[in-house]
């Protein structure tokens, strides 16, 4: 009998999780590169009966976002594969398809989170101005003069970025490689690929699952009761 | 607790902002010298943990995302379009620049041209009264006022002559974000901020034009897509809200 109310625990908080993952989702509908999140469940493997059911996977959508116009000369959008590299806060690269860029203070271009966007050669893409032009390979050009290239990367051989959120990557263990053909397009942002219509299917789903979910607790609580008013009379 | 509550509410503020940056940008669809600001919004992480993203097992690790947040971005380098006004003391930067004017208190503001106007001294200023750095005198007995493209401002006096009285000069703003906007159409540098002087017509710096003025960069069709925009994802997230309070409501009705 325990286990039915494991099971009805992990589903109340798998559901609650469901609609914290919309939440997140709904409230990045506007943000440029972000990758909608998708929670999955499993049956747990262990045989640990205080284990709860359900373990939660999260799996990131990373489908290509539409490309808008901005007119903003430090908007980037890719098409097609790869990330920028940014130097992360503990010296770490982190990686993003986020494009909108600002001029920091000391002129290093730094997306909207403050991280630094890293050149193909290594080092911070520091600017003199924002009148730059960017061709499609990401050679940055100030006037006439090519200054530095922004490089794409994606994982080496069929590996996965490791997600952080759902516009923050990491490398995977088998490391990056620069993408052979990048496809920058300049003044464009990639729209976020979240998909409104299925965030609110997914939260109605998660508020119906956390009904069974009470009512499976409501029936247990209801038969214990039974049981123990059945065998008081008993015992008597 | 839910996290979705904190998460839609940070929505809703985020979008709430959105919406207050394109209704500024509505309101001065007609204001010359205007630029327009865009929203950027960003992902927040609350809580990055060490290592392991692989597989987030959510029943171990607290929820890294916790929301989105907004940046309002002013578009100083966006030209808007010249129109001609035929008047001889409305000035229009064409290109990048920025005229520097000399604030009450002494402080450097920036501005984008639009009306001039004679001082009580016959010093040149803008319509609301605010000196030019240049400090460019007009001589009392002056039929007609000329500004070139180079800046150089000509006068005409009564007696057919033209004397030169000055040169108005740009600077141009290195980093948009490092000024701060002001009413009236004025920016305001702030102390990092990287001025460069620039003579009209050189290092992009932009040409002036005289009887002209600079239409505001905003266009009606993208603020109203965007509104429109802004509305569903407000709505979207009042809808979250709604949810996760009946989640909390289930869970307080377990016990009856």
């Amino acid at each position: 009998m325990a286990d039915l109310i494991e099971s009805a625990r992990a589903i109340l908080s798998l559901s609650e999780r469901r609609v914290e993952a919309t939440a997140n989702n709904v409230a990045n509908l506007t943000t440029p590169g972000f990758k909608s999140e998708r929670l999955y469940s499993e049956t747990s493997p262990e045989t640990d009966l205080h284990a709860p059911e359900t373990s939660q996977l999260k799996r990131l959508d990373l489908a290509q976002g539409r490309l808008s116009k901005t007119n903003n000369p430090l908007d980037l959008a890719i098409s097609g594969p790869g990330m920028f590299q940014f130097r992360g806060v503990d010296g770490l690269p982190v990686y993003s398809r986020s494009g909108q860029f600002k001029l920091g203070d000391d002129g290093r271009v730094v997306n909207a989170q403050g991280l630094a966007l890293q050149t193909a050669d290594g080092g911070d893409l520091i600017l003199s101005t924002d009148a730059i032009k960017v061709l499609a390979d990401g050679t940055v050009m100030e006037g006439e003069r090519p200054v530095a290239r922004i490089g794409l990367y994606r994982p080496t051989s069929g590996g996965q970025f490791l997600s952080i959120g759902g516009s923050l990557f990491r490398a995977p263990g088998d490391g990056v490689e620069e993408v052979a053909a990048p496809d920058l397009r300049q003044a464009m942002i990639e729209n976020s690929n979240v998909v409104l219509g299925d965030e609110m299917v997914t939260m109605m789903e998660a508020l119906r699952t956390a009904e069974g979910g009470a009512r499976l607790v409501q029936n247990y609580d209801e038969l214990m009761g039974r049981a123990i008013s059945t065998f008081g009379q008993g015992a008597r | 607790m839910s996290g979705a509550f904190y998460i839609a509410a940070v929505g809703l503020d985020a979008q709430q902002q959105a919406l207050d940056a394109i209704a500024n940008n509505i309101s001065n669809v007609s204001t010359s010298g205007f630029k327009r600001s865009q929203v950027r919004f960003a992902e927040t992480l609350a809580s990055v943990p060490a290592e392991d993203f692989v597989r987030a097992d959510l029943g171990a690790s607290a929820s890294t995302s916790s929301g989105v947040r907004p940046e309002i971005m002013h578009l100083l380098n966006e030209q808007g379009r010249l129109e001609s006004t035929g008047r001889p003391l409305d000035l229009a930067i064409n290109g990048a620049g920025f005229i520097e004017l000399m604030g009450p208190g002494g402080q450097t503001l920036l501005w984008r041209g639009g009306a001039l106007d004679l001082g009580d001294d016959g010093k040149l200023t803008t319509a609301a009264g605010l000196e030019l750095k240049a400090n460019i005198s007009i001589p009392a007995d002056t039929t007609a006022i000329e500004i070139g493209t180079d800046g150089i401002v000509r006068a005409r006096t009564s007696a057919s002559e033209v004397i030169e009285v000055g040169q108005i000069m740009l600077v141009k703003v290195e980093n948009p974000a490092s000024v701060e906007l002001l009413d009236g159409g004025l920016y305001r540098p702030r102390e990092q901020a990287r001025l460069a002087d620039a003579k009209p017509g050189e290092d992009g710096a932009g040409i002036l034009v005289q009887g002209s003025i600079e239409r505001s960069t905003v266009d009606l069709n993208q603020e109203m897509v965007s509104l429109l925009m802004v509305q569903r994802a407000y709505a979207a997230n009042a809808q979250i809200v709604q949810a996760a309070d009946q989640l909390m409501g289930l869970a307080n009705g377990l016990r009856r």
